[in-house]
């Protein structure tokens, strides 16, 4: 029996909702959940529940950027972490926090921020070509990439800051650990921003399918629609980014996994990405927080240590294909 | 006899000048305010750590082999948290000391022996010892509960120098039941554990760093508001025996 994607998005649904409880009922102390008294009460609303929220709103912009990469490039190994796109938001956000031109949590950060994701966006589209092998992207991706790390560690050590290369290693791996509704905040607009825009060019998107050619037969302005869906992408990977790091493999993972559980179609991998994407990044994060390490595991690192073994997978299959 | 007594007072005189024109160079930061404090003449290398040590008598050497050769030095002191390879490879060339790094009561005991076996450091040593022994004397006030804050979600558990420092006021240190030296804390740990006093090291005010983010959580700094707080200053939290006396004072809120 096949389901529909509202039933799909129904189970979806309600999974990621018995992981979020898990997941706020992991942490650093026991609470008392029907009977909690004003400290419990302060640890969960102003810990536990935000960084909830947080993961939720991360997965969101990260499943979908990475379903809009990989519909627009036509390439399944498209993420705006391995090609560098939140590397470039990154390299802004840290430029700005580190020489104090912006506090941590002003909504002039994602602005801010914006400006590299969109650059790394459109330099990987100029690098790699509209219509590029996955190992071209690849390549791309890598080299943009290395360059805004490097330019990262760069800034870092010229900053004044005396944990310089801990601080670059942070960066690189995404954390939501001690986060709060500031970082909720500072991660919502891009999200709310792109979905609209999203939303308005998902027709193109489905029709990406087809040539270029065809699909301007079919009424679309391919270069607007296509610049639309890049700063859709710039405002989700942006918003992830200013609020938790680099969290890299989320927007590769969620796509394939859509792929994997049957659903081929453009459509369900473009909606249904994002609801995938929250089930990983909340059991990523849940075996983050249950892990007895001396400090809390980065969820970047779960995330990696899951993703870089599909990423090798696809490659090989990209390969066995081509031979 | 008399010439008895002339070879005495040669030997004295030469023992202390060959001393005193010793070329000694520090590979610890510590021991860079240590050192250019309690035998300013003897120091002729730093590490560079501080740059307001820096001077044309005492050169920064930023722990390479070469500069440190370059400055000729008869006695290298070292602790023994300095890079291994760099001490054999220097052993090679001049009298290394690997000093103990204290992390305890009875460690400072044997850090003070240790230096008090040079003659210039030895009335020094003994007076530091007799300063904060005097000090914790003093010290001991009302119990109350207190946690030290660091970057990173650290802070000093049992047996650590500050723990033993606490203790001797008969304070108690909350973190001394998550581990022994340097223990992690989570956010929630810190909010539930509620200190009559934090005491915050390391921390730099001035820049942005994520190690401190947890310091900037609004949960975490409301209590902070309601809790009296104390800031230690880092240049006595980067070295806490050296400045033992100001950093009980750091600790008690009277620095």
């Amino acid at each position: 029996m096949k389901l529909s994607q509202r039933q799909c998005y129904l189970i979806l649904l309600g999974i990621a909702i018995l992981l979020s409880v898990v997941q706020l009922t992991v942490g650093g102390s026991s609470l008392k959940w029907w009977a909690p008294n004003a400290l419990e009460s302060d640890i969960i609303w102003d810990i536990r529940v935000p960084r909830t929220v947080l993961t939720w709103s991360i997965a969101i912009a990260l499943g979908l950027a990475g379903a809009v990469m990989q519909l627009l490039l036509r390439n399944p190994l498209a993420e705006p972490g391995i090609t560098g796109v939140s590397g470039c938001a990154a390299l802004v956000t840290i430029t700005c926090l580190y020489f104090g031109w912006l506090p941590a949590f002003s909504f002039g950060l994602p602005a801010l921020a914006l400006v590299g994701g969109l650059f790394g966006v459109s330099l990987l589209m100029v690098l790699a070509g509209q219509r590029a092998s996955p190992t071209r992207l690849i390549l791309a991706g890598v080299a943009i990439a290395t360059m805004s790390s490097a330019a990262m560690g760069l800034l870092l050590y010229l900053a004044p800051n005396p944990f310089a290369f801990q601080e670059w290693a942070f960066w690189h791996m995404g954390s939501l650990a001690n986060k709060s509704w500031h970082s909720v905040m500072l991660a919502l607009p891009g999200v709310v921003l792109a979905l609209p825009l999203v939303w308005f060019g998902r027709r193109f998107l489905y029709a990406l399918t087809l040539s270029e050619e065809t699909v301007a037969t079919m009424g679309f302005n391919v270069a607007r629609y296509r610049n639309l869906m890049l700063l859709a992408v710039a405002l989700l990977t942006t918003a992830s980014v200013v609020a938790a790091g680099v969290i890299g493999f989320v927007g590769l993972l969620a796509p394939h996994a859509v792929r994997l559980i049957g659903f081929n179609h453009p459509k369900y991998v473009l909606w249904l990405s994002p609801i995938t994407a929250i089930l990983l990044l909340l059991s990523f994060d849940t075996i983050a927080q249950l892990m007895s390490t001396a400090r809390e595991l980065p969820v970047g690192v779960i995330a990696a240590l899951v993703g870089a073994p599909l990423l090798i997978v696809l490659l090989v299959r990209e390969r066995t294909r081509d031979a | 006899m008399r010439f008895k007594g002339l070879a005495v007072c040669l030997v004295v005189i030469f023992s202390v000048s060959a001393d005193a024109s010793s070329r000694w160079v520090s590979l610890n930061q510590c021991l860079d305010y240590l050192l250019t404090d309690w035998a300013s003449g003897q120091v002729v290398g730093i590490t560079g750590l501080d740059e307001a040590l820096i001077t044309s008598t005492h050169r920064a050497h930023f722990g390479r082999l070469e500069n440190i050769l370059r400055l000729q030095p008869d006695r290298v002191f070292a602790t023994e948290y300095n890079n291994p390879k760099l001490i054999r490879l220097l052993r090679q060339y001049t009298e290394v000391e690997v000093l103990p790094q204290p992390s305890s009561l009875a460690r400072y005991h044997e850090w003070i022996a240790q230096l008090s076996q040079y003659a210039q450091l030895a009335p020094h040593a003994h007076a530091h010892k007799q300063q904060l022994e005097q000090a914790m004397r003093r010290a001991h006030q009302t119990p109350q509960d207190v946690i030290i804050l660091m970057p990173n979600q650290f802070s000093w558990g049992a047996a650590s120098w500050a723990d033993e420092l606490i203790n001797a006021m008969h304070w108690n240190n909350l973190a001394a039941p998550f581990g022994k030296n340097l223990v992690s804390l989570t956010l929630e740990n810190v909010i539930r554990l509620a200190p009559d006093r934090y005491l915050l090291e390391g921390f730099s005010n001035a820049n942005y760093a994520l190690a401190n983010e947890w310091l900037y959580h609004p949960l975490l700094q409301q209590q902070l508001k309601t809790t009296p707080t104390h800031q230690i200053p880092s240049r006595l939290s980067s070295c806490p025996v050296v400045f033992a006396e100001d950093y009980l004072k750091a600790i008690q809120g009277v620095l």
